[in-house]
């Protein structure tokens, strides 16, 4: 297992009856724009744009930490340090990484949305 | 006629020999019996010898027989010869007559054949009688067998028998097809010359069964040396041929020759006739001045003239007047010339119609070398030439339509080379047809960046395809036009000859379309924040107007108080439902698509409304159908909302009776649910003729109930179109004024295929088999009780009375395990029953549960009078838990957990504006979902600069503030924030940083931040933040 499910799960004390609705939310929420920044840290890569790259990285630690992707998080994070030192195209590599880690988070996210209905 | 034959031996001859000699043998015998009987001798053979021996006389006259004899043979030789000579002349004579008359015969015959062929008869039949009469010919005529064979035309080298007479079915059948040089026949056909054969010789090469001796005769029929047929005859074995005969055969070859020559001509001219006469075209024949001798139907057809109206004539009754003299004059020139003449004319009909023809004139010489005649052909070409005149209108009508169009077009060869254009084509993109005639299309109005799109385009329409788009296009000046483009094949017969483009020019409507996009965007804008802006004070109105009515106020404070509150409530009412219907008129209405419960959506809609129902005393009440999916996926909180509003309505306009909710479902697809909303009332009803005007936006059913009951009469068209959005629709019923009305609507969703919270369906174990008594005035009430329970698997019984209900129990009929009483009811309420009922049952105390109104808690309860008390509408839930429990076993709970931990009075107590500043959509999901649960809304800024509005705009108390953020981040932000507003109006700044590094906190402090928390977002450690937080008119 890649998902911590207790990071979301922690929420649903907090909400109450909402939470498999409020949780499916920030899953359904999480994964399109998990997606997107995937795409913009392999578009900056491909044009260089670092900025884009650290700020795509950053956003991407922080939500899959939310969600409970740790593994997704930590290699988010080795990216957003990286970029500041190295050269972009050097982190290739890393991107695929990521890139996979964002797939298997994603479809095991969406099979925990779809356990909630 | 038989000539005898000469005999051997002359009768006469031998007879007078023989009687001289007989006669002389009488003397010596007479001589001799004399003398003995003058010497009384008597007579015998001895005596006579011994006379003769002895008298010498007797010598002499023994030699009168030789002497006799002599004489008579000459005597007979003179009359024999004289008997010759005259049997010999007879002879000549009577050969001389049979020849002649043997002659006349043969000239008989043959002119009876020459008759034969000049009778109008079938070849056949001409053949057949040409036979008889051969084989008639004496000496043939013993037979009378015989047949003719004639050649073929069409099967050259082979005979075929056409006539015969007295042949054998045998050889019929042989001899039906004889090939050229095959036995008798075939032979003479070949070599052409006569065969005669005296019997069968080894020359006949055909056998066939029963075949008799007999010989031939093989007749050639020859015409100019060439083989017609062939006249076999059969002869008796033996027969000797004679000249005579062969010459009268060979003759009577030759008329039948002339017999089927004649025929055959005969044959072909009918034919030309025929073939002239069932000619399309029309034929007339005239003589060298032009007088018609002869016309075919086809033309009576073509003019009107008949045949026998015709003849006689002149052509020129078909003069139209239409040709000049001179035409006729050339006509006529080079007719008579000896040429044939070709063309055109327009006649006149008989009956005075024109029709025009195509005409060949062809003169016909004489042997002379004269021309004699003339044969004119005629075909009919009005229709084609009609019909070449529409193609030219046509063509004419289609050429003024592409010259004076509007719209551009273009037409293309296969190689994409401009064929033509119209005026519209050269004044769009600015060239003239001339120079861009054979010029690739593409390369003339195409921008190289829509190169691609635009041979897509031109090559479908070249294959066949018809296209259509929008695209830009370049003119020749550079500038580029929007275009409506439209690309299709052009067709004949069948095949595509080229392709046609039609470009209309779209510059204008792209233009108006963008101004009315930008316009209506602007619209959406203007009313976001309008709604932002009019709520966010609202908001403000209806919360602080809360929190005053929680202070102490007196009477005249809390009813301003309350109308304040009420008005607030009415007023965002309002503003959500035009926001709504402004959003579903511009399409921008989404539906979300989630979990959800239905029952938990129909409880809380009832919820909302229940209390409102209860003041009025109008029951509310549901009923779910069984099969209904309990999961569904779909918007809740729109569905909610149609069903808040049918309900509004509802008790709004019901004063007395009840208000009940029918759900029923069908499977249209699998997983995919049709479901049926049915809110009936008792209310006052729709009159007929305000019907329709239901659900027009801004009006009710008349004025008078605006006035009466307000409203926007926004809800029933928001909620028209919302189900309308969920694949559904919605009607309303009504018999009319004070009767009720019933409002029906259905929504399509697709059941969520997993359940994780427990709800009660089908056969429960606690319940099953329990018997259960209902006493309820309610039918409605009793109908949903009975059919829940009995779900269940319990025994339900349904009264209305409850003395009924009392003698029931107290006969002890039944033994019930549980009953549910309602508390209103007119006989005796729900407590003095239950009271009377535990009297009853002292020793073994029933289940009992009341079914009581929200709103009416103010009663006295009894303690322990009640197992348990069940708030209306009645939810199974709800009962089901309330039985469970009460017999004891408890079902496994719903898994409802509701941690008390989270303040929910936090907003209440610490009333706060909150701005979250937080770029991720999914980080603001968290933030705002744990800030609702503690009661707080908080406005959201995507980024630094979107804080610095909100500020311009509102004063809030805390900002959290995420630190990186685009455009501008949160530290930039901050900075701004603190350089710009004295720290007594600066709201209270709280950094989020995800991951947070050591010393995070510590810089953000340094930095001036007031205080520090990390994401993913605590419960705990947002509460502190937030508990320290304090409203910015308390002073910091």
């Amino acid at each position: 297992m890649t998902i911590d499910i207790s990071a979301l799960e922690a929420y649903r004390e907090i909400m109450g009856e909402e939470a498999d609705a409020f949780i499916a939310d920030i899953i359904k929420t999480y994964i399109q724009n998990g997606a997107n920044l995937v795409q913009i840290i392999t578009d900056s890569l491909a044009s260089g744009d670092k900025t884009s790259f650290e700020r795509a990285a950053h956003t991407l630690k922080s939500t899959s930490a939310t969600v409970g992707a740790k593994e997704l998080s930590a290699v988010a994070a080795e990216l957003e340090s990286l970029c500041k030192t190295e050269a972009l195209s050097t982190l290739a590599p890393k991107v695929g990484q990521l890139a996979q880690e964002f797939s298997k988070a994603e479809a095991e996210l969406q099979a925990h949305r779809e356990e909630l209905g | 006629m038989k000539i005898p034959a000469p005999p051997r031996w002359r009768s006469k001859t031998s007879r007078y020999t023989l009687f001289g000699i007989f006669f002389g043998l009488l003397f010596p015998l007479l001589g001799s019996i004399l003398a003995l009987w003058e010497r009384s001798i008597p007579v015998s053979l001895q005596a006579i010898l011994e006379l003769q021996k002895n008298s010498p006389l007797l010598w002499i006259i023994d030699t009168a027989p030789l002497f006799l004899g002599i004489f008579a043979n000459i005597a007979g030789r003179r009359q024999d010869s004289l008997l010759d000579i005259q049997a010999n002349l007879s002879a000549l004579v009577e050969k001389q007559v049979d020849e002649m008359r043997q002659s006349n015969q043969v000239q008989t015959l043959l002119n009876m054949l020459l008759t034969i062929g000049l009778e109008n008869l079938s070849l056949n039949e001409q053949l057949k009688q040409s036979l008889e009469i051969i084989l008639s010919t004496p000496p043939l005529n013993a037979l009378s067998k015989g047949g003719i064979f004639l050649a073929d035309d069409d099967e050259p080298g082979v005979l075929k028998l056409f006539a015969h007479k007295n042949l054998s079915e045998p050889l019929l059948n042989t001899c039906a097809l004889v090939p050229y040089g095959r036995c008798l026949c075939g032979k003479v056909a070949s070599t052409g010359k006569l065969n005669f054969s005296s019997r069968i010789d080894h020359n006949h090469e055909t056998h066939y069964e029963g075949m008799q001796p007999h010989g031939h005769y093989n007749i050639p029929i020859t015409l100019e040396n060439k083989i017609l047929g062939v006249i076999v005859l059969y002869l008796e074995e033996g027969h000797q041929s004679n000249p005579r005969e062969i010459a009268f055969l060979e003759v009577a070859a030759s008329a039948l020759a002339g017999i089927i020559q004649r025929k055959r001509v005969e044959k072909r001219i009918r034919l030309q006739g025929v073939a002239l006469e069932a000619a399309e075209n029309g034929v007339v024949i005239t003589d060298a001045n032009g007088i018609i001798r002869w016309v075919n139907p086809a033309f009576t057809e073509l003019t009107g003239y008949a045949l026998s109206e015709a003849l006689g004539k002149s052509l020129n009754i078909l003069k139209s007047g239409a040709h000049d003299s001179q035409y006729f004059d050339d006509m006529w020139k080079t007719i008579t010339s000896g040429h044939s003449w070709h063309g055109e004319l327009i006649n006149r009909r008989k009956d005075g119609s024109f029709y025009t023809e195509e005409q060949t004139i062809t003169p016909v010489r004489s042997k002379d070398g004269r021309i004699d005649h003339f044969v004119s052909i005629k075909q009919d070409i009005t229709n084609r030439k009609e019909a070449e005149q529409e193609i030219a209108r046509q063509k004419q009508f289609f050429q003024t339509l592409v010259e004076n169009s509007p719209v551009a077009i273009v037409t293309l060869e296969f190689d994409h080379s401009i064929r033509s254009c119209n005026p519209a084509f050269e004044k769009l993109f600015g060239y003239d047809e001339n120079e861009i005639i054979g010029r690739q299309l593409d390369d003339l109005i195409v921008d190289p960046d829509d190169r691609a799109e635009a041979v897509d385009y031109t090559k479908a329409s070249l294959s066949g395809e018809i296209v259509r788009g929008i695209a830009r296009r370049r003119r020749k000046d550079g500038q580029f036009v929007d275009v409506e483009l439209f690309g299709a094949p052009v067709m004949v017969n069948g095949k595509q000859a080229a392709s046609l483009a039609i470009y209309h020019d779209i510059t204008e409507l792209v233009h108006a379309q963008r101004k009315a996009e930008m316009a209506a965007q602007a619209k959406a804008e203007f009313l976001a924040n309008m709604s932002h802006e009019i709520r966010t004070p609202l908001n403000a109105v209806i919360g602080m107007t809360s929190l005053l009515l929680d202070t102490s106020l007196n009477e005249e404070q809390r009813d301003y108080s309350e109308t304040i509150r009420n008005s607030g409530d009415a007023l965002l009412d309002v503003i959500n439902g035009i926001l709504d219907f402004s959003k579903m008129e511009a399409g921008k209405m989404m539906l979300e698509k989630q979990p959800f419960y239905l029952i938990q959506c129909v409880e809380s809609a009832i919820d909302l409304l229940a209390p409102r129902a209860a003041e009025k005393g109008v029951e509310m009440a549901y009923i779910l159908q069984e099969k209904i999916p309990n999961r569904l996926l779909g918007d809740v909180t729109r569905l909610r909302q149609v069903l808040v509003n049918l309900f509004g309505n509802a008790v709004k306009f019901t004063e007395k009776g009840e208000i009940v909710l029918t759900v029923s479902c069908k499977e249209i697809a699998v997983n995919h649910y049709e479901l049926h909303f049915a809110v009936r009332d008792t209310g006052i009803g729709i009159p007929p003729d305000r019907m329709e005007r239901l659900f027009r936006s801004f009006t009710q059913i008349d004025s008078s109930t605006t006035r009466k009951f307000g409203g926007t009469g926004l809800g029933l068209s928001i909620s028209k179109g919302l189900t309308e959005m969920m694949g559904g629709a919605m009607w309303a019923e009504s018999e009319g004024p004070g009767k009720g009305a019933a409002f029906h609507f259905t929504v399509q969703l697709d059941a969520a295929l997993v359940t994780s919270q427990f709800y009660p369906t089908g056969k429960q174990v606690e319940l099953s088999g329990r018997r259960i008594l209902f006493v309820d005035d309610n039918a409605t009430n009793r109908v949903i009780l009975t059919r829940q329970t009995q779900g269940w698997g319990m025994l339900p019984t349904a009264l209305a009375s409850p003395k009924e209900a009392l003698r029931i129990l107290q006969s002890g009929e039944t033994a019930f395990e549980a009953a549910v009483l309602d508390m209103q009811m007119p006989e005796m309420d729900g407590i003095q029953l239950a009271q009377e009922i535990r009297k009853i049952q002292a020793l073994d105390p029933m289940v009992l549960i009341m079914l009581s109104s929200i709103g009416r808690h103010s009663i006295e309860i009894p303690e322990k009078l009640f197992t348990a008390i069940l708030s209306k509408p009645i939810k199974p839930l709800g009962l089901y838990q309330a039985l469970a429990t009460a017999f004891g076993s408890r079902p496994a709970k719903a898994k409802q957990t509701q941690d008390l931990s989270i303040d929910k009075y936090l907003s209440i107590r610490n009333p706060l504006r909150i701005l979250l500043a937080e770029d991720n959509p999914v980080n603001q999901k968290v933030a705002l979902g744990i800030l609702g649960k503690f009661g707080y809304r908080a406005d959201i800024a995507a980024n630094g600069l979107e804080v610095l509005q909100a500020l311009e705009r509102q004063t809030y108390d805390v900002i959290l503030l995420d630190m990186q953020m685009p455009e501008m981040d949160g530290e930039e932000a901050a900075q701004h924030i603190m350089n710009e507003l004295p720290p007594e109006k600066r709201p209270r700044l709280v950094a989020m940083t995800a991951h947070a590094l050591e010393g995070d906190r510590e810089h953000y402090l340094a930095i001036g931040m007031d205080d520090y928390i990390s994401k993913p977002v605590r419960v705990d450690e947002l509460q502190r933040a937030l508990e320290e937080s304090l409203p910015l008119s308390s002073g910091k």
